[in-house]
């Protein structure tokens, strides 16, 4: 058939629209249904995924109760012995999630905002002062390099153990060209109870004055 | 009522008319503000001082006023038209309740305008896919509800005895949307935890039992009425719809795999995600074997090539779905840029296509008019789903490695989100494609309604099918 | 044939049984664990958490930790497993789904410090040149550099900084900002 059978002779239409009602009137019938029964393998799906749907629903359910994470609280208590600690490796996980947002991955801090801890005098002096700035932050003005910094720094005690402490302390006295002396958990934990009742930040005077009497 | 007497195609179509076209056109209008705030918000992603000094184009504003009006503007308005339209079509009556659609039609568009001025001007409810204030969404759900009411009274003095399929699912539709609305407005959901509960069941159910509903009843009408083909199999139709309405109502949790929910609740969740393999693969045997045979219509009929695309794309995206649900492989894809195209081929793919093929049909016989250019549908149909599939393609091959990469915590934060920039980019260009498309669209279907330029003398397409298939 | 009562009956059936199973029941069985407020939510902290929904934060940064063995979000240093009383206080319940950003449920004891947080809510790029954060100059103003001498500005790098102006964090910043200090799984819930 050509558009011309099919519609007729175009002359009988005046215009677009009676093209179309004439075509339309061919549209009448509601579309059928046949009545196969499908390929056998649309079957086996069907109960291979229903199987699969009953198991997981057994095998995973937990138990019905409010508790979220039932499937995860069984921790191996093997795992949580103690490990002989890498300090550098575990320093540069807790750089890298506490620290770094400020002082940035290589060390350099944020000029004007952070401040270094590439060739600073007191990540390599005296293990007290990284260690004490550290547990309970530090506040007021310093300069470094030339450029002054005012930010004030807030103290990780509360968020850090003696482990991660000593570790972060050892690994930013060890990284970004630095070269000093380890500090160890008990270090970290001496300095703790010896600033035990520090809650504030430390300013620049107030920690020279407690490292010097110590 | 006495004997009902035989209503003929050309006067249901001319009855539904003004209403099926309003809602078409209101619906293809949020579609192209929706588009605007999706490439705003793509490219504030890889640029994100552009524009950064206005409050009110914020990434954290454009990207949920985005969705809402993609969902509630376009998806919804044009569904909702597209819907009346087969069921008249289907029950050989015309559209009932056609003034109090009107009017629930301009109060949602205004609803969905002071919803976009509420979002942008920061009164966003805050809740993913339920960003509009509660008020403006009972407006829109009332809205809804009388074209419930339309569709129920279709029903009730249908003209034909049977229910096909496509009837099945619409009426569905129109039942569980407005109840999903309302439940989703309810206070008693109004402690946090609880809230993400109900949150995940409505957004999941929004795509599942209202766009999915409707998209599939598009599928099932235009398939066999472009082909002049009777479906495959009234089983497997039946299987599929049953397999739908028991599975899908349960799949929201697996949006919450290690949230802080009863850990069993998200384990049904995805069990049920897994078990809508069963109407999925049922529903693709079903069109597949319908369309098989005759797959070449797919290069006369616009609306074919769009509902075969939007099928297909189904079919791989519930498939999709339905692994991510998997604890194995939602540990990797959650929180990543994987889902976020998976939601795309949900709503582009599958949704927008139908759509499109759907209007493709509907609109000439509606307003007795021609398309002006064969060569411009065909180009709105390659820019879109060339745009789409490098949409998905990009970001679901970046989200796998942006998930590997976040679950080792060896790799540092910031480089899970500079390894993605390249891919976001790519997001952006594939934009641009559809963003051209839609404009194809919407130049082609204002040219056809409102009679402007030359009209064409000829009819472009549809006469061509019936040549090559007799219809 | 499919009968008209049958299918309206199934319809609404397997919706609200499934309605029932994913929303009423969650609620029941939460509720009975979260019954009172055990902390006092400053008037800061809920302005602020206004200002987090408002600007989206929610889009880009989840508020939830995966239970240890499940991603490594406590590797990560991001806390420990969410539970329900970590989100008693207030409303939307901002859980999220995407971590374009870290996640923020832990985020007032991992970054304490107010001076980062807001130079980051000001221009996150000052602090990390790959960021892809918005900023938000709307929350603070510019003011002349001897305006209110109380106040120090933000400590701008010099690519960022207007000579003879300084930035101030407005009310909203500080509101946010204290929001997302009282982030802090040692103080929500504790069992």
């Amino acid at each position: 058939m050509t558009e011309e059978q099919y519609f007729g002779d175009r002359e009988d239409y005046h215009s677009m629209e009676e093209l179309h009602k004439a075509a339309l009137a061919k549209e009448e019938q509601i579309p059928e249904e046949g009545n196969e029964r499908g390929p056998w393998w649309m079957y086996a799906i069907i109960i291979l995924v229903l199987a699969f749907g009953f198991f997981y629903m057994g095998r995973y359910l937990g138990e019905v109760s409010d508790r979220p994470h039932v499937l995860f609280t069984e921790t191996d208590p093997e795992a949580t012995e103690e490990e002989e600690l890498d300090m550098m490796a575990t320093g540069r996980q807790v750089y890298t999630r506490v620290c770094q947002s400020c002082h940035q991955q290589d060390g350099s801090g944020v000029e004007g905002a952070f401040p270094p801890l590439t060739g600073s005098d007191w990540v390599v002096g005296e293990p007290g002062r990284p260690v004490h700035i550290v547990l309970q932050g530090f506040e007021g003005q310093i300069v470094r390099n030339g450029v002054t910094y005012n930010a004030t720094m807030p103290g990780f005690g509360r968020l850090l153990s003696d482990a991660e402490v000593a570790s972060v302390v050892t690994y930013i006295r060890n990284s970004f060209g630095n070269d000093a002396t380890e500090v160890t958990p008990d270090d970290v934990m001496d300095m703790r109870d010896a600033s035990s009742d520090r809650v504030s930040t430390w300013t620049e005077e107030e920690l020279n004055a407690f490292i010097e009497n110590r | 009522m006495g004997p009902k007497k035989e209503l003929r195609v050309t006067d249901l179509d001319r009855s539904a008319r003004y209403v099926v076209l309003f809602l078409i056109i209101s619906g293809i209008f949020w579609l192209l503000f929706g588009t605007l705030l999706a490439l705003l918000a793509s490219i504030k992603m890889h640029m994100p001082d552009w524009l950064g000094g206005f409050g009110w184009l914020t990434f954290g504003r454009v990207r949920p006023l985005h969705l809402n009006t993609m969902v509630y503007g376009w998806a919804s308005m044009t569904g909702a038209g597209v819907a009346l339209w087969i069921l008249s079509r289907l029950l050989k009556t015309p559209i009932l309740l056609r003034g109090y659609i009107m009017v629930a039609g301009l109060v949602w568009n205004l609803a969905l305008l002071a919803g976009s001025v509420q979002i942008l001007a920061g009164s966003s409810r805050g809740i993913e896919w339920l960003e509009f204030p509660v008020s403006t969404m009972v407006v829109i759900v009332l809205c809804v509800l009388i074209m419930s009411a339309s569709v129920i009274l279709m029903i009730r003095y249908r003209r034909v005895k049977q229910l096909y399929v496509s009837v099945w699912y619409i009426l569905a539709a129109f039942l569980w949307f407005p109840l999903l609305g309302l439940v989703s407005s309810l206070p008693i959901f109004d402690t946090p935890t609880v809230q993400a509960g109900m949150n995940w069941w409505y957004a999941h159910n929004a795509l599942g039992l209202w766009f999915t509903p409707i998209g599939l009843a598009a599928a099932y009408y235009f398939i066999p009425k472009v082909l002049g083909r009777p479906i495959y199999s009234y089983g497997l139709s039946l299987l599929g719809f049953w397999g739908l309405a028991l599975f899908y109502n349960w799949n929201g949790f697996h949006h919450l795999i290690g949230s802080p929910l009863p850990t069993w609740f998200v384990t049904i969740s995805i069990a049920a995600s897994v078990m809508m393999v069963i109407p999925v693969v049922v529903v693709a045997v079903n069109h597949h074997m319908t369309v098989v045979g005759s797959f070449s219509a797919v290069k006369y009929s616009p609306t074919l090539r769009f509902v075969v695309f939007a099928a297909m794309s189904y079919t791989f995206v519930s498939l999709q779905g339905s692994t991510q649900a998997l604890r194995s492989v939602n540990e990797v894809i959650h929180f990543t840029h994987f889902v976020v195209a998976h939601a795309h081929i949900g709503m582009y793919a599958f949704v927008t296509m139908m759509l499109f093929g759907a209007c493709y049909y509907i609109i000439p016989r509606i307003t007795l008019q021609e398309w002006h250019s064969k060569a411009l549908i065909k180009w709105h149909f390659w820019l879109t789903a060339i745009g789409i599939v490098i949409y998905a393609g990009a970001l679901q091959y970046i989200g796998l490695f942006q998930g590997w990469d976040m679950n080792n915590p060896d790799v540092p934060f910031t480089d899970t989100v500079s390894m993605t920039i390249p891919y976001l980019m790519a997001r952006s260009m594939s934009g641009f494609l559809m963003t051209a498309g839609h404009l194809i669209f919407a130049w082609l279907v204002v040219k056809m309604v409102f009679r402007t330029g030359e009209q064409p003398d000829a009819p472009l397409i549809w006469e061509k099918i019936r040549r090559e298939f007799a219809l | 044939m499919i009968r008209y009562s049958i299918l309206v009956f199934g319809i609404l059936a397997t919706f609200l049984i499934a309605m029932f199973g994913l929303t009423i029941l969650p609620k029941i069985f939460i509720d009975e664990g979260v019954t009172e407020p055990v902390y006092f939510t400053p008037f800061e902290v809920t302005e602020g958490h206004r200002v987090f929904v408002r600007e989206g934060c929610i889009y880009c940064h989840s508020k939830q930790v995966r239970p240890e063995g499940f991603g490594a979000d406590f590797e990560r240093g991001w806390g420990r497993a969410s539970v329900a009383t970590d989100y008693r206080n207030l409303l939307p319940h901002n859980l999220g789904t995407m971590r374009t950003g870290p996640d923020l449920a832990n985020i007032g004891a991992r970054q304490p410090g107010e001076d980062w947080h807001y130079l980051n809510l000001y221009q996150p790029r000052a602090i990390n040149e790959e960021s892809i954060m918005p900023p938000f100059p709307w929350l603070f103003e510019e003011v002349g550099e001897d305006a209110r001498p109380a106040h120090e500005g933000l400590n701008l790098p010099d690519e960022y900084r207007v000579p003879g102006r300084k930035i101030l964090p407005d009310d909203e910043a500080r509101y946010l900002v204290a929001y997302l200090l009282s982030l802090d799984q040692q103080i929500t819930g504790v069992d």
